[in-house]
């Protein structure tokens, strides 16, 4: 694979907007010291792929199907020496006031509720990707995205009444 | 609350506030990157190599072994030499893309998992058994060569030590070999298909009542 010409700074745009994303897929289907092997492997398998990126569809699309196929397909390999991948460690919840804090709580343990892909197609949801998008990330129809999307806002809803916006 | 609310809070989140050591990574990847190409190479550079100075060994030494059984021994294994990378080389399937559907990438893991449980599982047919024969053949051979009036007991033991001593490295290849299959590619088989199920099941879910 040739990577000797891979545009550096293009690369690094994405990973900046895209780390905390591949940090959360991460954490979303494996725990500990696995979830952190993940995203590292996902780092990897990007820069890998990276010269073939065409933009054929939006970044964050590839970027999901990347990190939610690596995640899936994960294989502990003990025997690997790995060169380790510096990634920020921050997994603390952000927001600079109480209610952005409270908001990010809400988000965070609702996430925590939901089955892996359920979970990542909230995420995909939330950052605002088509059904067909999501339907091509995780390989269901869009009918069938669209109704879980459903399902979710109404549970959300239904947890979360009274809480404020 | 609505969870359409919830857009800025997830953006919010995937701020980090600890900035990247953007060259430590880049630099990191970079070898890593590096390190799984020369491992590919090097894997495949000790297949082939391996095959290659194997069937020269034998065939210089069918040149200067007499008899023709031991000389029928080492053409097996010349033969094995070449076949078992060939093996090797037939089961190795080309990586899915990686930003290929899921569905499409659990499909190809579960094809590839399948192959090298195959492969391990029958390792004695395809990696063991043509070797064996070959080096069977050559000990036999060779213990008949040796000239003169000996008692049948040390041509025997001539023979026999030799075999069983290979036989039992054999053994024990064999026995990592099917560890290998029982205690990780079959889990990991079951695991890959389970997704892939889980998968078929969520996507056949009954439509929607509602659309986003």
């Amino acid at each position: 694979m040739g990577l000797g010409d891979v545009d550096e700074q293009a690369f690094l745009k994405l990973i900046r907007e895209n780390l905390r994303r591949i940090r959360w897929i991460a954490g979303k289907f494996h725990s500990g010291a696995d979830a952190d092997d993940v995203s590292q492997e996902i780092l990897l398998q990007l820069w890998r792929s990276f010269p073939t990126f065409r933009g054929d569809s939006a970044a964050a699309t590839w970027v999901y199907r990347i990190a939610v196929n690596t995640a899936v397909t994960y294989e502990r390999k003990h025997y690997r020496h790995r060169q380790q991948i510096p990634l920020d460690s921050t997994e603390e919840l952000q927001g600079s006031d109480p209610d952005s804090l409270r908001q990010a709580e809400i988000l965070k343990q609702f996430l925590g509720q939901l089955k892996e892909m359920d979970a990542v197609l909230l995420m995909m949801y939330l950052d605002g990707l088509s059904a067909e998008d999501m339907a091509n990330v995780v390989g269901m129809s869009g009918n069938n995205v669209s109704a879980r999307i459903s399902r979710m806002k109404k549970r959300f809803e239904a947890q979360y009444v009274g809480e404020p916006a | 609350m609505k969870l359409n609310e919830m857009r800025q809070v997830w953006k919010d989140e995937l701020v980090s506030e600890t900035p990247m050591e953007e060259q430590k990574m880049l630099n990191a990847l970079k070898q890593e990157s590096a390190s799984l190409d020369k491992k590919i190479k090097r894997r495949d550079l000790i297949e082939i190599g391996t095959s290659v100075f194997l069937f020269l060994v034998w065939l210089w030494q069918a040149f200067i072994v007499p008899g023709l059984v031991a000389k029928a021994g080492l053409v097996i294994l010349m033969g094995a030499s070449i076949y078992i990378p060939w093996r090797l080389l037939q089961a190795r399937e080309a990586e899915a893309p990686v930003d290929a559907s899921l569905k499409t990438v659990l499909q190809h893991e579960i094809r590839k998992t399948r192959k090298q449980v195959e492969l391990l599982g029958n390792v004695t047919r395809w990696y063991l058994a043509p070797p064996a024969i070959g080096m069977l053949v050559f000990f036999l051979g060779v213990v008949l060569l040796i000239p003169g009036e000996i008692p049948l007991w040390i041509r025997l033991s001539g023979f026999l030590v030799p075999a069983l001593v290979m036989l039992a490295v054999f053994a024990g290849v064999r026995w990592l070999n099917h560890r290998a299959v029982r205690e990780h590619l079959e889990p990991r088989l079951r695991k890959l298909q389970a997704e892939l199920a889980r998968l078929d099941q969520e996507a056949s879910e009954a439509p929607p009542a509602h659309q986003h």
